[in-house]
């Protein structure tokens, strides 16, 4: 009896899920009570370290994840506007900019996109931020951080007391560069800061145009020497423009997108619940983490 | 031993359901409640991929005619299932004999059979972590799925054969460490080619 109880149940199991495996599509999920059709407001959470690789887990935010959902938000005609919810320290430059171009085709698209400064919104998730019509923050956010920084280690001294030695065949002179095991020539260190300039040339031009008729370029310049402020500062300086919550930037964005009463709120790439715990685990050691990746700003 | 009795046996009794089952050998019964279990499997896969085009490609008219060819990807599943299943168990009875001096070839193919059933809840996990949102416990649960059917497999192999679970890993494992050789030795080419490029 137990047996066929059991059994019936494992059957009953298996016929529900052919059944929903029939009717599934990957919007359904996460829709919980969002009515079909009606005009939503798509959030899409920019949280962690900023990386071009990787997932949700130990604090980085992987672009692929945030991509999709602006890509997602652009496409479905019941979403008039974004909201970017922004919780990050910085990360890779490729990174900020892939979700930068995403935000770009989202606001070409007729879609107005807001951001929403959390704790932490510096370097590369300014970059993002400025990429947005209108960006909100908290007084003591933490923003700025307009720069580019490479860091690279010297392990030198440590492997001649280790009696590790290495012997490098390379095809050109810069092939090793940034080597840690030796002292970088001036030559290369020419090269680097070449590349860093570039790139920070990069990230002063997307603020600029982001930015436009709220800053002048001359002013973005004067402060993007690397400096962190709070959001009260950074809106005094013209790189904020609105001091307010998460719930404010969200009625900033109805008002864009001239939804009449309460908007639906579809978050669209939202970690389950243990993705989230997961991740606090290893939040914590990844803070400042950006200054130790190279290449990150 | 009726169907149900073999299904619950083989999910909450293993151990002493296989030992029944290496005796009484009803490999029509284990191979049709097997098959059932893989169409059901590709049927979910089918629904899962159909579900995850229309998002992944550009034109709907593509995402129908990928969509048009599901039944062939079941099919395929299904079969090459079958067929690894028969060359496996094949691999499995020959390396009895050789290594231990035992033999039950059609016990093997009924046993190896009926433990790759549970096998068919992963895709379920899998499909109610999307709809749910719950990836990581529905990744959990594949990994729990994937461990349960590889133990279920030892003890397959275990109780037909009639030897200790360390002589039924060693079984296991040489099929697929046979199988890996020429990987990792291909790796170790590559890798002491790279000096030299």
């Amino acid at each position: 009896m137990k047996q066929k109880l059991v059994t019936g149940i494992v059957i009953i199991f298996c016929l529900g899920v052919l059944v929903l495996a029939a009717r599934w599509t990957p919007s359904d999920a996460g829709k919980g009570k969002i009515k079909v059709g009606q005009p939503a407001i798509g959030v899409v959470k920019v949280e962690g370290v900023l990386m071009s690789s990787g997932g949700t887990y130990g604090g980085t935010a992987g672009t692929a994840d945030i991509m999709q959902a602006l890509q997602e938000a652009r496409k479905r005609e019941d979403i008039k506007a974004v909201l970017l919810r922004i919780d990050s320290p910085g990360g890779s430059a490729v990174a900020a900019q892939e979700v930068g171009e995403e935000i770009d085709r989202v606001r070409a698209a007729g879609k107005p996109v807001v951001a929403s400064m959390g704790d932490v919104a510096a370097s590369g998730g300014y970059w993002i931020a400025a990429s947005c019509d209108e960006i909100y923050a908290n007084p003591a956010t933490t923003t700025g951080s307009i720069g580019v920084i490479t860091e690279l280690l010297n392990v030198q001294g440590l492997f001649e007391k280790l009696g590790i030695r290495s012997e490098v065949i390379k095809s050109g002179p810069y092939k090793d560069m940034g080597s840690m095991n030796r002292e970088i020539t001036p030559e290369e260190r020419q090269i680097l800061e070449d590349l860093v300039g570039d790139v920070y040339q990069q990230f002063l031009e997307q603020v600029e145009t982001g930015r436009k008729g709220k800053i002048k370029p001359e002013e973005v310049r004067a402060l993007a020497d690397g400096r962190v402020m709070t959001g009260k500062q950074a809106q005094k300086s013209g790189l904020v423009d609105t001091m307010g919550n998460y719930y404010d930037a969200l009625d900033r964005a109805r008002e864009l997108a001239h939804i009449e009463g309460e908007p639906q709120v579809v978050e669209l790439n939202s970690a389950d619940p243990l993705t989230r715990l997961l991740s606090r685990f290893s939040a914590s050691s990844l803070v400042n983490n950006n200054t130790r990746v190279p290449m990150a700003y | 031993m009726p169907i149900t009795d073999m299904l619950y046996g083989v999910l909450f009794r293993p151990v002493a359901t296989f030992g029944r089952l290496a005796e009484e050998k009803p490999l029509a019964r284990a191979v049709g409640v097997w098959s059932l279990a893989l169409v059901f499997t590709a049927l979910v896969n089918a629904g899962i991929f159909r579900g995850q085009l229309g998002s992944a490609l550009p034109f709907p008219a593509l995402t129908q005619a990928a969509s048009n060819l599901m039944w062939l990807y079941g099919l395929m599943y299904v079969l090459f299932s079958l067929a690894l299943w028969f060359v496996i168990s094949a691999v499995y009875t020959v390396l009895g004999e050789l290594l231990f001096g035992v033999a039950n070839g059609r016990g093997i193919l009924t046993c190896m059979a009926l433990a790759g059933v549970p096998a068919a809840f992963g895709p379920a996990f899998y499909l109610l972590g999307e709809v749910l949102s719950l990836q990581s416990l529905s990744w959990l649960l594949m990994l729990g799925v994937s461990l349960w059917t590889l133990v279920l497999k030892i003890l397959a192999l275990r109780e037909t054969l009639d030897i200790d679970t360390a002589r039924a890993v060693v079984i296991w494992i040489l099929p697929y460490l046979a199988a890996a050789l020429p990987v990792i030795l291909g790796v170790i080419v590559v890798i002491a080619s790279i000096g030299t490029l």
